[in-house]
């Protein structure tokens, strides 16, 4: 009984010093999110006043559908090519670029290049399954897309569902840093496709697209910066804080600030926001920077 | 040696009962707040952390001109209901969902400019503090609308 007694009081030791781990992890989260305070506009909210802060970023699918939308037109030349997949020997590597072939993917599928999107889908599933998260883009996944293949709506779904997947599978695992490298390397090509559509179409509407990651790139720093212990997020983040440099240049002013809400639809329109006055000479810079850093990852073993 | 090994064996269980509670969000998150973001497209990311009454945490967040957009949050049914606060950058409020004892858990808008909002999520403080303090999961997802 002395022994169980006994027993009981180190299980319940344990536990409670285990519990006081996940107070630890969120105080350290406020530290690292503190230190980045351009992740939060300069105004009246603090986000160090919260326990965890959060920093999330659009979605590659949803970058692809803007700029089609702003008149951009499908171009193969522009996406990563299938033939470097063999060079992604690292989890870096292989992390960064699958959020390389993954923006590669959305921008397939939003411009319906179904067969190009399969192969793309097949060198996403093989760098998954080398970073152990088959389960997001598995036979599954697969077989889903070759089914709704003709229903462009279905396809981004099932590609967004996947990408939520392996970023909670990633999570779950304690690989916050794999899942940074990921959005990164997602981000990266987003941007470095939309300003190769700039350069080819020189349309404002795009132009004012690309000053937008503006806002993008401070979430991506504020979520590389909590993972900058690993020295290959830190390496990534110090390319990312060298193109906010060149972002920063861009003139933005604020927008009249009215929000209302439909009665009918619940749907709320939220005013005010940036106006971006951005200049060739502004987005030339970004589409230098751009190149360079997407050179650097997908030439990355 | 009969304690020694069943002290291993406790270390074990309890470094497993970190990752479980993990896990635990994750189906949460799937069963529980996925559904509720339908039609509107996942961002791809998971946004859930355990929290306990009286804790908050912070969402930055960008949203684009021409897109409509939905935000869910839920907390796990240990947790009393949850709130949150949308804010523009100047920190002017734009969206509460607690109305009287009523409180949504999705909030569907559109934005004229692209901008940035943060989001506050909050448990709020206990009421019977004679029950141990609890803690369980909460998940915000945001989706996206052609």
């Amino acid at each position: 009984m002395n022994v169980i007694a006994k027993s009981v009081g180190i299980l319940a030791g344990v536990c409670i010093m285990s519990s006081c781990g996940n107070s630890a992890s969120v105080s350290e989260d406020k530290e690292n999110a503190t230190t980045d305070t351009t992740a939060v506009k300069k105004g009246k909210r603090d986000a160090s006043n919260a326990q965890k802060v959060f920093y999330a970023l659009p979605s590659p699918i949803e970058t692809a559908d803007l700029l089609k939308k702003a008149g951009a037109t499908y171009n193969k030349d522009y996406l990563n090519s299938l033939d470097n997949s063999t060079k992604y020997n690292t989890s870096a590597g292989r992390a960064l670029n699958l959020g390389v072939y993954g923006t590669d993917l959305s921008f397939t599928t939003i411009f319906d290049a179904s067969s190009e999107s399969l192969l793309y889908l097949k060198k996403v599933n093989t760098l998954a399954s080398n970073l152990g998260i088959s389960e997001a883009f598995g036979e599954n996944t697969m077989d889903r897309m070759q089914a709704n293949s003709n229903n462009r709506d279905s396809l981004l779904s099932i590609i967004s569902d996947a990408y939520w997947t392996a970023d909670a599978y990633l999570q779950d695992n304690q690989r916050p840093s794999t899942s940074a490298l990921i959005v990164a390397g997602g981000w990266i090509e987003g941007l470095y496709i939309a300003t190769r559509i700039s350069q080819s179409k020189n349309s404002a509407e795009i132009n004012v697209r690309i000053a937008e990651q503006k806002l993008s790139l401070d979430n991506l720093i504020g979520l590389m910066t909590e993972q900058k212990k690993d020295q290959d997020v830190a390496m990534i983040l110090s390319d990312l804080i060298d193109l906010r440099d060149s972002f920063a240049k861009i003139k933005t002013s604020a927008g009249q600030s009215a929000t209302s809400t439909d009665p009918n639809t619940k749907v709320t329109t939220v005013g005010g926001g940036a106006k971006f006055d951005v200049t060739k000479e502004d987005i030339s810079e970004i589409s230098k920077k751009a190149e360079a850093i997407r050179t650097k990852i997908i030439n990355k073993s | 040696m009969f304690n020694r090994y069943m002290f291993v064996f406790m270390l074990v269980c309890c470094s497993l009962f970190g990752n479980n509670l993990q896990a635990q969000c994750k189906s949460f998150a799937k069963k529980n707040a996925l559904p509720k973001l339908a039609p509107y497209i996942t961002n791809g990311q998971l946004n859930t952390t355990t929290m306990s009454p009286g804790q908050s945490a912070d969402m930055i967040l960008n949203f684009n001109s021409g897109q409509s957009y939905r935000i869910v949050v839920v907390g796990e049914g240990v947790l009393e209901a949850i709130e949150f606060q949308v804010m523009d950058a100047s920190g002017k409020t734009v969206f509460k969902n607690k109305d009287g004892d009523t409180y949504t858990d999705t909030w569907d808008f559109t934005v004229q400019q692209t901008t940035q909002l943060t989001l506050t999520v909050k448990v709020p403080e206990q009421v019977d503090k004679t029950q141990l303090n609890t803690e369980g999961c909460v998940s915000v997802l945001i989706g996206f609308k052609k």
